[in-house]
């Protein structure tokens, strides 16, 4: 039986060719939703696809929570002690969450619950939050602690904020609530969360803009390393970065970041408002970028290079953009045989990298023929229904169900995704790129280019799918 | 130079340090899927339903689908009943389920969410849906997935079961609880079987031997099919294997009740929810992992069906007793340190202890103090054995202190959950991934520990990390202490002969040296 489309749900499905804005009629009409009534109903306007919005009950939604967003965001601060106050499910779920890596310690590869019990709940986790906050810094005198306050914590009314106040006097080091409560919106608010953190770290030091120097990068998590890639481009380019944001940071170089002269941002969904924040309450300026594909890369380090270090840094740009692509070329041109003229279907977390999927996939000659994100913004649906074809189906905060449809429809070869759809894809006989924060090897850069198209090319053209 | 650990003694003891436990409605969820066209929505926030589904699909290799309410803010303050509610009917759209497994967690827990009556309304709303609802408590905050697992068969009993026995014309019921005796000659009775958290595999190998002992048997829950499911034409996403409905309803009318499980929480059991609801007497076997208790299970069924032992499972017994003859002595080296949710251990230790692999660390994640105490006199026994002094048996164990215990206790072998790899990593030690949750390793759903060839494939697995360990090592070993500490140290000066020419002269002609002195000459 053919997958339904809950009619909650409709707002969030389109197509590609939008362009115009406006809903445009584009909506459910152009769906073919055949078996669900009522098409096109609550096309908001501008982008033509509901999103941002809470995630329908009962739908299987593939989101996870508010204090997920925060976690995953924080979590790459290497030499934090990230602490989470709740029942245990909350930590061990989200233990050692990202693949990101560190160039120093592993402190934040750990797990820290305060695993509230029964009589927590009860009584209240306060004194037993404070008592754990005592015993980090006994043990591993962290320069910075973060508290996580999830739902349970959230409700029972512990006041989170006080305990770690009085940490902070206590032990003179910083102690940063995040009260992330799951109930309180989806993950993107956890990611402003996040952001709101950060802000607190910086306490708010802006710093002569005559005196900034150096960028920080933001909405990198350092995954396979990425960021030591990125970063080995920019030395070349010879700009130097401060700090990632959050990719292999410490409290050290967090704490220089509000020095910079410009920001860049890769990750906007996660980044996108403290970016925003920075820019109004520390004066740096921000850039979008994004390193993944070979397009995106060349584009990224070149406006980059442009708006920092202007005519040297942007002819040493060129430069190795064209080293690169002279060396990718060969590669990418016996890729493209094998995979050019197959479809994608791509479902990911935020929108900026669903763009950069796109045009990767169009740079070896793959359509797309679905696309997705948990967290999109409209801005985003708005560029990426503009850059795919008009039965390209659009759609946000998907389920199995969806996924699975649209899929099929499309008649995907590969499906790019999170470790939950892994094996849908493999049950629907639709090849698999891992493209989430467990992998193992860099998808970023130009190196990632060439891994992207050795992973594509692993799954979607293994003898396997011959034999089932 | 010492490592500093994550967790040293008496370090962190309000914090738990890496957790080798999961959450009450991870178990919920799992046993659910044993259920044909069951699935189950967590009443809470949205995360709780995705880290479970994600947790559990890199173990089980399949798609896991769990709906959530996805409790707002809003829904927190003045109850979540309307959530709720769409929830169930969008999930009956999705999905057309025969059965939904509706889960408080800790949230809903919390703020006394009503679930019994809001189900209630939500059928007063819906009078002809025939979606059979069974509500379960699962707050996080209690227990663990363990405990989670069979809350779920116990809730589903006491749900399904009530109505189901006043329709049916029982035979009259024993009520003592050792009745096997009295019941072995009588055939066409039925068993139900109630399994622990056991792997797919192992579930599938329960099937197989109830087949071959030709019993008719309730198997509850059976998840063999719906979480390591075979390749099909087209993909069906309701989980439409596992028991039925109408078998859970027949399983007040069996004659007897077999439970394999060993340390269930008071008023867990759902053998004991069996008996008190329709009087059907129960036997309580420790799941078959090792020798012991394999044979207490065969025994048990050959008693219960009036069937002999088949020919075929005694010779994998005989295959196993040659096995741990030929693995004792390397076994004998085993330092074990063994964890996971209470059954595991439990068995894994007994299984260790009869191959003569010393269990120097035995850890649950979840807080169980009848552990030590059931398994302490065999530890023991092994113990002494082999002259290990120091052992320990713990409950709601962390990962830091099973990596301090680990290296205190000298463990050479590490048996459990694929979350032990980074002690493994940080300290060189082998780890056997054999228990929930395994990320990191393909197969978790095929995992083989119960009866003869399950447990010989396990301990074939521990023999062969120790040898495994001892073939890479010993040389580099023997060398850094009889050569290189030796002979690469500078000597202390040699001292030539006092007189060179008497110390030649009473240096003797080689003797063939067994040969009497008497007759060389």
């Amino acid at each position: 039986m053919p997958a339904v489309i809950l009619k909650e749900r409709q707002a969030s499905i389109t197509r590609g060719g939008a362009g115009s804005g406006a809903g445009s009629g584009a909506g459910g009409g152009g769906c073919g939703l055949g078996g669900a009534a009522g098409t096109g109903q609550g096309q908001p306007s501008g982008a033509g696809i509901a999103c941002e919005q809470a995630s329908v009950a009962g739908s299987v939604s593939q989101r996870a929570c508010v204090f997920c967003g925060a976690r995953v965001v924080l979590n790459p601060i290497t030499d934090a002690f990230h602490i989470v106050h709740g029942p245990i499910g909350c930590a061990s779920y989200t233990w050692d969450i990202r693949g990101s890596m560190s160039s120093s310690g592993e402190l934040y590869r750990h797990s820290f619950s305060t695993d509230m019990g029964e009589t927590d709940v009860v009584f209240g986790g306060e004194r037993k939050l404070a008592r754990a906050i005592d015993e980090a810094v006994a043990a591993h005198h962290p320069p910075l602690i973060f508290v996580y306050a999830t739902c349970i914590a959230g409700v029972i009314g512990d006041d989170v904020a006080a305990v770690c106040k009085a940490a902070e006097q206590r032990h003179q080091i910083r102690c940063i609530p995040v009260q992330a409560p799951g109930f309180s919106g989806h993950k993107a608010i956890g990611y402003r969360l996040a952001g709101d953190a950060l802000m607190r770290l910086f306490g708010g030091q802006a710093c002569p803009r005559e005196k900034a120097h150096g960028i920080n990068f933001l909405g990198d998590f350092n995954l396979a390393g990425e960021q030591w890639i990125i970063r080995n481009y920019l030395k070349e380019l010879g700009i130097e970065v401060l700090t990632g944001i959050t990719g292999d940071s410490r409290y050290e170089t967090l704490m220089r970041a509000p020095q910079a002269a410009l920001n860049i941002v890769q990750c906007a969904g996660s980044m996108h408002n403290l970016a925003r924040r920075m820019h109004d309450e520390l004066g740096i300026p921000w850039i979008s970028v994004s390193f993944y594909g070979v397009e995106d890369t060349a584009d990224s380090l070149l406006r980059l290079a442009e708006a920092y270090g202007g005519a040297q840094a942007a002819a040493r740009a060129r430069a190795l953009c064209h080293r690169e692509r002279e060396r990718l070329a060969p590669v990418l041109k016996r890729y493209r045989r094998r995979l050019g003229g197959r479809r994608a279907a791509i479902y990911v977390g935020g929108g900026f990298k669903a763009i950069s999927l796109i045009r990767q996939f169009r740079e070896l000659g793959m359509e797309t023929v679905m696309v997705g994100t948990q967290t999109g913004r409209p801005e985003d649906y708005e560029v990426i229904r503009s850059i795919v074809s008009p039965d390209c189906v659009v759609l946000d905060d998907a389920n199995p169900a969806e996924l699975e449809r649209f899929m099929i429809e499309g008649g995907a070869d590969i499906l790019v995704g999170g470790v939950k759809e892994r094996p849908l894809a493999y049950k629907l006989g639709v090849a698999f790129c891992d493209h989430n924060h467990e992998r193992k090897h860099p998808l970023a850069g130009f190196v990632g280019v060439q891994n992207f198209a050795e992973e594509i090319n692993a799954s979607m053209n293994s003898p396997v799918w011959s034999y089932v | 130079m010492k490592k500093p650990l994550v967790k040293e003694k008496d370090a962190l003891v309000s914090l738990n340090v890496n957790p080798c436990k999961q959450c009450m409605p991870l178990g919920v969820a799992t046993a659910a899927y044993g259920l044909r066209g069951c699935l189950t929505i967590f009443h809470g926030s949205q995360g709780c339903a995705t880290y479970i589904r994600r947790h559990m699909a890199t173990h089980y290799n399949e798609p896991i689908d769990i709906a959530s309410s996805s409790l707002t803010e809003q829904g927190t303050v003045y109850g979540g009943e309307a959530n709720l509610h769409k929830g169930i009917d969008n999930l009956l759209k999705l999905y057309k389920p025969e059965v939904i497994c509706v889960a408080n967690t800790c949230l809903a827990e919390t703020i006394g969410e009503d679930l019994p009556a809001m189900l209630q309304r939500w059928r007063e709303k819906h009078p002809r849906a025939r979606v059979q609802l069974v509500a379960v408590p699962a707050p996080g905050y209690i227990g663990s997935q363990f405990q989670g697992h069979f809350r779920f068969l116990t809730a589903l009993l006491r749900t399904v079961l009530p109505a189901a026995t006043a329709a049916v014309d029982r035979q009259p019921i024993a009520t003592s609880q050792d009745v096997t005796r009295s019941t072995t000659s009588v055939k066409n009775r039925q068993l139900n079987v109630i399994c622990g958290p056991a792997s797919p595999a192992d579930i599938r190998f329960i099937k197989r031997l109830l087949t071959a002992f030709k019993i008719k048997a309730v198997l509850l829950p059976d998840y063999s099919d719906n979480l390591d499911r075979p390749r099909l034409a087209a993909y069906d996403r309701l989980p439409s294997d596992g028991t039925t409905l109408a078998q859970v309803r027949r399983m007040g009318s069996a004659a007897h009740t077999l439970e394999l499980a060993s340390l269930l929480a008071p008023g867990d059991s759902p053998a004991e929810a069996l008996q008190e609801l329709c009087g059907v007497p129960y036997t309580r076997l420790n799941p078959p992992v090792g020798l012991r208790d394999i044979d207490a299970l065969l025994a048990f069924l050959s008693d219960f069906s009036g069937q002999p032992i088949p020919a075929e499972l005694r010779a994998e017994r005989g295959r196993y007793l040659d096995a741990m003859v030929d693995s004792h002595k390397y076994n004998a080296e085993g330092r074990a340190a063994i964890f996971g949710d209470p059954d595991f251990c439990y068995s894994t230790a007994r299984m260790c202890v009869e191959q003569g692999i010393v269990p120097v660390v035995v850890a649950c994640g979840s807080p169980c103090p009848s552990l030590k105490e059931r398994l302490i006199d065999e530890v023991e026994e092994v113990a002494e054995r082999f002259l290990v002094d120091k052992w320990i048996i713990t409950d709601a164990a962390d990962f830091g202190d099973i990596e301090r215990l680990a290296l205190k206790f000298k463990a050479n072998l590490l048996i459990g959950s694929s979350d032990g790899r980074r002690i493994a990593e940080a300290h060189n030690l082998p780890l056997v991934r054999c228990t929930f949750p395994i990320h990191d390793h393909i197969g978790g759903q095929r995992v083989r520990t119960y009866g003869y060839e399950g447990s010989l494939s396990l301990i074939d697995k521990l023999t062969n990390a120790l040898l495994e360990r001892k073939e890479t090592s010993f040389r580099p070993a023997i060398r850094a202490e009889f050569y290189d500490a030796v002979q690469l140290e500078p000597a202390a000066p040699s001292i030539a002969a006092a007189h060179p020419a008497e110390a030649a002269k009473s240096v003797q002609p080689l003797r063939p040296c067994n040969l009497p002195e008497t007759a060389a000459g």
